[in-house]
């Protein structure tokens, strides 16, 4: 990725000169051309997609110019960001869905809006979600979408081990990890626009800009953005009022698993080893946490898996 | 933890038969893992902060990491047996060499020890994630599952948690002073 980017720039220079016009311009001509395409059959997601025939060419500040254009500034606005990170869900959603179990996914829910409610974006509109899949994993998506695993739930032992997990992606939505990620790789996306491709409205907009179906949940970010989102995970949990080594624990869990067993083969592509991810906190820590109070482990509300 | 004991005491000897080696004894001179101390810590009797101290270890020192429980660590070092917060030591053999050989050597119906595998295991790779069709039942499903910040916080009240101010700590590299509480800028 970060190999890529001065290709692109220079790539998008050319561009510029080749247009002998400025990017932006160059934009809102493609949305203007695209919109003005014939109807394609509408998608299910989007009624109010604009799919008249011959629609004229909208004024600047529609949606999709505004969103495109958002997302290259890397000012996306809450709204932006909550239709992204919808995109993204409803994608893993298709390939893996909630666990049938109510009073599981409300429990989640109350504890990591609790959590959500200790960092910078309390009012977000948070969604978590436990999906079914018998690998350890979670992931996060803009806007306030937070998702693990069943089989990872199976593993933690108690509330704050939830709230570890949860706060670590809380810790990706508040610092929007995701949403640079994109900003890095949109580029590509509006090269590949550019050349030919179908764009009818925001909805294909915004799949266009994060890939196919859900791969950017598969695609990984920077080590630094892992180490980071540990430390606000465990900070957030410790400020929730469970104990602030919850999170240490369930990545000391993690690493006894065998590193070839195929339910972490995913994880462990995506983020720095367990043992890595330890001596970083470890490190960050120090002596900091030395004078806090015992945190809750929540063990006897812990809701169990049927 | 005391699971994953069983476990191993479980699959270790049928991963001996497996990789046709005498089974290892235990040896009571250097029980555990190889560890290091990441920073100098109270060794107590139990694991609480709380608990009593039973020895003063060093950065660096040599210990020996015998189990976990949760946030805390237990290690054998200077001829005593106690526990550390578990970011306080750096286990070197964090998981036993050839786990993924002792994985294969469970997996072979023949072996009596053997992890069975759920039968119906569901992964979630990359080609699934790439191939997901968005879903808008299950995102709709979703979205009714939601607790308000009232819900939450009741939620809380229920379980007498209560809010406490951490600050974030900084990026280990950017660390310029070793104030303990130094506040995230």
């Amino acid at each position: 990725m970060k190999h890529s980017l001065p290709w692109i720039i220079l790539t998008l220079c050319g561009i510029g000169l080749a247009q002998a016009g400025d990017f932006d311009k160059f934009l809102k001509g493609l949305i203007k051309e695209k919109t003005q395409q014939p109807a394609a059959p509408a998608q299910p997601v989007a009624p109010t997609a604009p799919t008249a025939p011959a629609a004229p060419a909208t004024a600047p500040g529609k949606p999709a110019d505004q969103l495109l254009k958002a997302l290259l500034s890397g000012n996306t606005s809450q709204e932006e960001e909550a239709r992204i990170g919808q995109q993204i869900s409803g994608n893993l959603l298709g390939a893996a869905p909630l666990v049938r179990d109510e009073g599981l996914q409300r429990y989640v829910n109350r504890v990591g809006r609790w959590v959500a409610l200790q960092s910078e974006r309390p009012d977000l509109p948070w969604r978590f979600g436990v999906i079914e899949s018998d690998d350890l994993n979670a992931f996060a998506a803009p806007g306030g979408y937070v998702f693990l695993t069943k089989g990872l739930y199976r593993k933690l032992r108690n509330e704050a081990e939830l709230a570890g997990v949860l706060g670590h992606e809380i810790g990706h939505v508040i610092r929007k990890h995701h949403l640079k990620l994109l900003q890095k790789s949109q580029a590509i996306a509006a090269l590949g626009s550019f050349f030919g491709s179908k764009l009818k409205n925001e909805n294909e907009i915004v799949q266009n800009l994060i890939g196919n179906g859900a791969e950017i949940v598969a695609r990984g970010l920077d080590k630094d953005a892992e180490y980071e989102a540990d430390r606000i995970g465990l900070v957030l949990g410790a400020r929730a009022g469970y104990d602030a080594y919850a999170l240490p624990a369930v990545l000391a869990e993690i690493g006894h698993v065998a590193k070839s067993d195929k339910s972490v083969s995913l994880l462990f592509k995506t983020h720095p080893l367990p043992e890595d991810r330890l001596g970083q906190l470890s490190e960050a820590v120090g002596e900091r946490l030395d004078g806090l109070a015992e945190g809750q482990s929540g063990a006897g509300r812990f809701y169990r898996l049927r | 933890m005391k699971i994953r004991a069983l476990l191993l005491a479980v699959l270790l000897p049928g991963l001996a038969l497996a990789m046709s080696t005498p089974p290892q004894a235990p040896v009571a001179a250097a029980p555990g893992n190889a560890g290091i101390m990441l920073r100098d810590d109270v060794l107590r009797a139990s694991p609480g902060a709380a608990a009593e101290g039973v020895a003063k270890l060093g950065k660096g020192d040599k210990v020996r990491v015998l189990a976990g429980d949760g946030g805390w660590t237990q290690l054998y070092a200077a001829g005593k047996t106690g526990w550390v917060r578990i970011l306080s030591v750096k286990s070197e053999v964090s998981t036993p060499p050839d786990l993924g050989a002792l994985a294969e050597a469970g997996k072979r119906p023949s072996d009596p020890g053997r992890v069975v595998a759920v039968a119906g295991a569901r992964g979630l790779d990359e080609v699934e994630l790439k191939a997901a069709r968005f879903n808008p039942e299950e995102l709709a499903l979703l979205d009714s599952y939601a607790a308000s910040r009232a819900d939450a916080e009741q939620f809380a009240q229920l379980a007498s948690l209560t809010r406490r101010d951490v600050p974030y700590p900084p990026k280990p590299e950017s660390r310029a002073t070793p104030s303990p509480m130094s506040k995230q800028p």
